[in-house]
């Protein structure tokens, strides 16, 4: 797929671990291990916006399309 | 009561009961045809034509044990919670293969016969039958798979 999930450097930005994010927006660890690896077919729109609230930023920053 | 749990568990019995009777027809069917077994029976068939089907039931022992096998795997698979699973496709798709293997040696073994066609022609409506259920299973697989990925 050539939409690329990049909550692992808004992670890093925001120094939010992995357990603490997912406890926070409400999924589980193994959920937000697929979405950072990039395993994901599809996210929530609640998903999506649980993620930019708690992360402070836009979709555009977590997702990003790449043509090649 | 009667529930889904219990009726897989009875399907799984006497898939197995079938596998054991077909085996066990297989090991004694010349010996059953030596003493007279079917002539003198209820069952009144001359020996000689069961004689005769005998290398047609040989033949078609290896698809319909093949294809009893992958129905035994798949109810055990389908007892364990896993339905929507890519393995019970394949099961599907070796049990359909198996009944078009049937439904040839029945055809090829038929020689005039209109019982043997008959059975080789329902061997093949089952096969279809079976090939719809596993793409109408395989599109569930996807469906599933795409829900447990959508986070």
């Amino acid at each position: 797929m050539n939409i690329t999930v990049n909550i692992d450097v808004m992670m890093a930005r925001r120094k939010i671990s992995a357990g603490e994010l997912s406890e926070r927006i409400g999924i589980t660890p193994a959920n937000l291990s697929i979405l950072k690896n990039n395993k994901a077919k599809a996210i929530r729109f609640s998903t999506l916006e649980a993620l930019c609230r708690e992360l402070n930023c836009q979709p555009g920053d977590l997702l990003a399309f790449d043509d090649n | 009561m009667w529930d889904s749990k219990r009726s897989i568990v009875l399907s799984i019995v006497c898939t197995r009961a079938v596998i054991v009777f077909a085996v066990a027809v297989a090991a004694f069917l010349p010996f059953l045809i030596d003493s007279g077994f079917f002539s003198s029976s209820a069952f009144r068939i001359q020996d000689a034509v069961v004689a005769k089907l005998m290398p047609v039931y040989y033949a078609v022992c290896v698809p319909g044990l093949a294809a009893l096998f992958n129905v035994n795997a798949l109810l055990v698979a389908i007892r364990a919670g896993k339905v929507f699973v890519a393995a019970n496709v394949r099961y599907l798709r070796a049990i359909s293969w198996c009944c078009f293997a049937a439904a040839a040696v029945f055809a090829v073994g038929a020689r005039g016969s209109l019982a043997l066609v008959l059975i080789a022609a329902a061997a093949a409506f089952a096969g279809l039958i079976i090939r719809v259920v596993k793409n109408v299973l395989e599109s569930g697989v996807e469906m599933k798979d795409e829900n447990d990925y959508t986070i």
